[in-house]
């Protein structure tokens, strides 16, 4: 698992340290850092393609960009990532593993590479997916109805289950079903529960879209080690969302709902007060991103004095965010 | 009799409905609101437009509340005499709104009082689930160790003996009921244990059947 994530001249985040644990909401202002957070993942993961001039601090004269990844458990130890600007074959974002302690780089490799980011995009998420190419689920979306389709036909168990929650997230549906609209392709669809007639998935809300891609990775048998999610609440009716927090709680804690598979670290970010009530008694889970003259800075809201106190009597954990005093909000003109 | 739960999650709704059940000792029929008030402030603050709701809009007979006392002062039996009602006592609290949404009620004809129960989970309902079969959990001890740094347990190490979890989903009803079904055996107990939270529950239950 990924303890902590330390920046260095990465974008907004001068020298900023970001606290993970299993799970992890990110909330603060816009331009805070959230959604770099999620970008660094995504280069642990290598694909984000990035380069020198996009990633370092505008208007620096930097010469290293850095981004450490402090990993807890069986391999303790610290990934590096480093970037020189002015080395010209280097010019590209390159990951360069310094590992300080004794573990096994293989098995760091492959969890790195098995990291997921995900801004789900419902467009992406409602297109027809050729079975043959697309066999995950894209940061975008892309590829649901492949994905659903593989759980159907090789894990009947775990279909059933996502339908039976399908039934209960959205009420008026009770299965996902398929069509074939070209050969090679899949797309899906929700059958009405009261006349059982299937709604194409092009036909869907942005909204259900969304929450039914959330729902699924949560019931995947082999998930990325670690998701990052951007704003999972998008187009989401704010009565779905405990189930959007169970789904990712699903992901995170497996055991609690008798999964048996291991766990995935999870990280969202969020600007949704009513997302964030529903972590009021796990404060731990919870990270605000603070930004002022000196940079960005990210606190664990179970680590800020007091919050016990101040949480006990104190209205939702949302309206308490909003009303400034734990910080995590947009400057003050 | 129909009866509608304002309670913290539908677990303990579910849960709720099986102990209500077995306290009247008759089947009631399970009145489900639209709103679930998410936290305390959320259910003291919607109290009045749901109890309106259920008085003029629905044929519900009762409203049973049970909410968490989390850090709050637990309640005690001297809540009740004159002048001895704190300020931040939940059950408390509720009672008085209670009493005065009945009493600023216009009534209608034919339509008898809703009645109203409440139950206060100390420090959280799942302390009763576990009522008898954990020595140390009792509203007792949870009140001779208010305001200490140390407490022999709290909300999540209850949930992690009741349910093997503190992360249960909150839509999860199964081991919910499990611990109600265990709970509704040992009644004498739980009551024992919990002489104001659970105490007043049963009380108020009771006197819906005088």
């Amino acid at each position: 698992m990924i303890k902590e994530l330390h920046f260095k001249n990465f974008k907004i985040l001068r020298d900023a340290r970001v606290p993970l644990g299993p799970m992890t909401l990110l909330v603060g202002p816009n331009g805070s850092g959230k959604s770099t957070v999620l970008e660094g993942l995504r280069l642990l993961h290598g694909n984000a393609g990035l380069d020198f001039a996009e990633l370092k601090t505008i208007g620096s004269d930097v010469e290293t960009v850095e981004l450490s990844a402090h990993l807890s458990g069986v391999d303790a130890g610290v990934i590096t990532l480093r970037q020189w600007g002015k080395t010209p074959d280097k010019n590209r974002v390159g990951k360069e593993l310094v590992n300080r302690e004794q573990c096994d780089a293989n098995r760091i490799q492959s969890e790195l590479a098995s990291i997921r980011v995900f801004a789900f995009d419902p467009r992406k998420i409602q297109q027809p997916a050729h079975l043959q190419t697309v066999t995950t689920l894209a940061e975008d979306g892309s590829g649901l109805a492949a994905v659903l389709d593989e759980l159907s036909s090789k894990h009947y168990e775990r279909f059933d289950a996502l339908n039976a929650e399908v039934a209960r997230w959205f009420r008026e549906y009770d299965r996902i079903m398929f069509e074939v609209p070209s050969p090679g392709q899949k797309s899906f669809m929700l059958r009405n529960k009261r006349d059982h007639h299937a709604i194409p998935a092009r036909f869907l809300s942005h909204g259900t879209l969304v929450a039914l891609a959330i729902l699924a990775l949560a019931y995947l048998p082999n998930p990325p080690t670690t998701v990052g999610i951007e704003e999972p609440e998008h187009g989401v009716h704010p009565r779905l969302l405990q189930d959007i927090k169970d789904a990712l709680c699903r992901l995170a804690f497996p055991e609690s709902v008798g999964e048996t598979r291991p766990a995935v670290q999870v990280v969202a970010t969020t600007h949704s007060p009513y997302l964030l009530d529903m972590f009021r008694d796990s404060p731990e889970d919870v990270v605000i991103a603070n930004r002022d003259a000196d940079g960005v800075s990210f606190n664990r809201l179970s680590e800020l004095p007091n919050i016990r106190q101040i949480l006990g009597e104190s209205p939702p954990l949302g309206d308490l965010w909003y009303s400034g005093i734990l910080g995590g909000i947009p400057a003050q003109p | 009799m129909k009866v509608a739960f304002i309670s913290e999650s539908d677990g303990d709704e579910a849960a709720l409905a099986i102990i209500v059940e077995r306290l009247l000792n008759e089947t009631i029929q399970h009145i489900s609101l639209k709103a679930r008030p998410n936290g305390w402030p959320n259910v003291f603050g919607s109290l009045a437009a749901i109890y309106r709701h259920l008085y003029y809009q629905t044929d519900a007979d009762g409203l049973v509340l049970v909410v968490d006392s989390d850090d709050t002062l637990p309640h005690a039996l001297e809540h009740g005499e004159p002048g001895r009602q704190p300020a931040d006592c939940r059950l408390c609290l509720l009672k008085s709104e209670l009493s005065r949404l009945n009493a600023n009620t216009t009534a209608l004809p034919n339509r008898k009082p809703l009645r109203t129960a409440i139950g206060l989970g100390v420090p959280s309902v799942e302390a009763w689930y576990l009522a008898g079969a954990d020595p140390h959990v009792n509203e007792a001890t949870w009140a001779r160790t208010m305001g200490q740094p140390s407490r022999p347990y709290d909300r999540r190490a209850l949930k992690r003996k009741a349910y093997g979890t503190d992360r249960l989903p909150a839509r999860a009803v199964e081991k919910h009921l499990i611990a109600a079904r265990e709970l509704v055996s040992r009644l004498d107990a739980v009551e024992r244990l919990f002489p104001c939270g659970f105490g007043a529950l049963a009380a108020d239950l009771r006197a819906w059947l005088s």
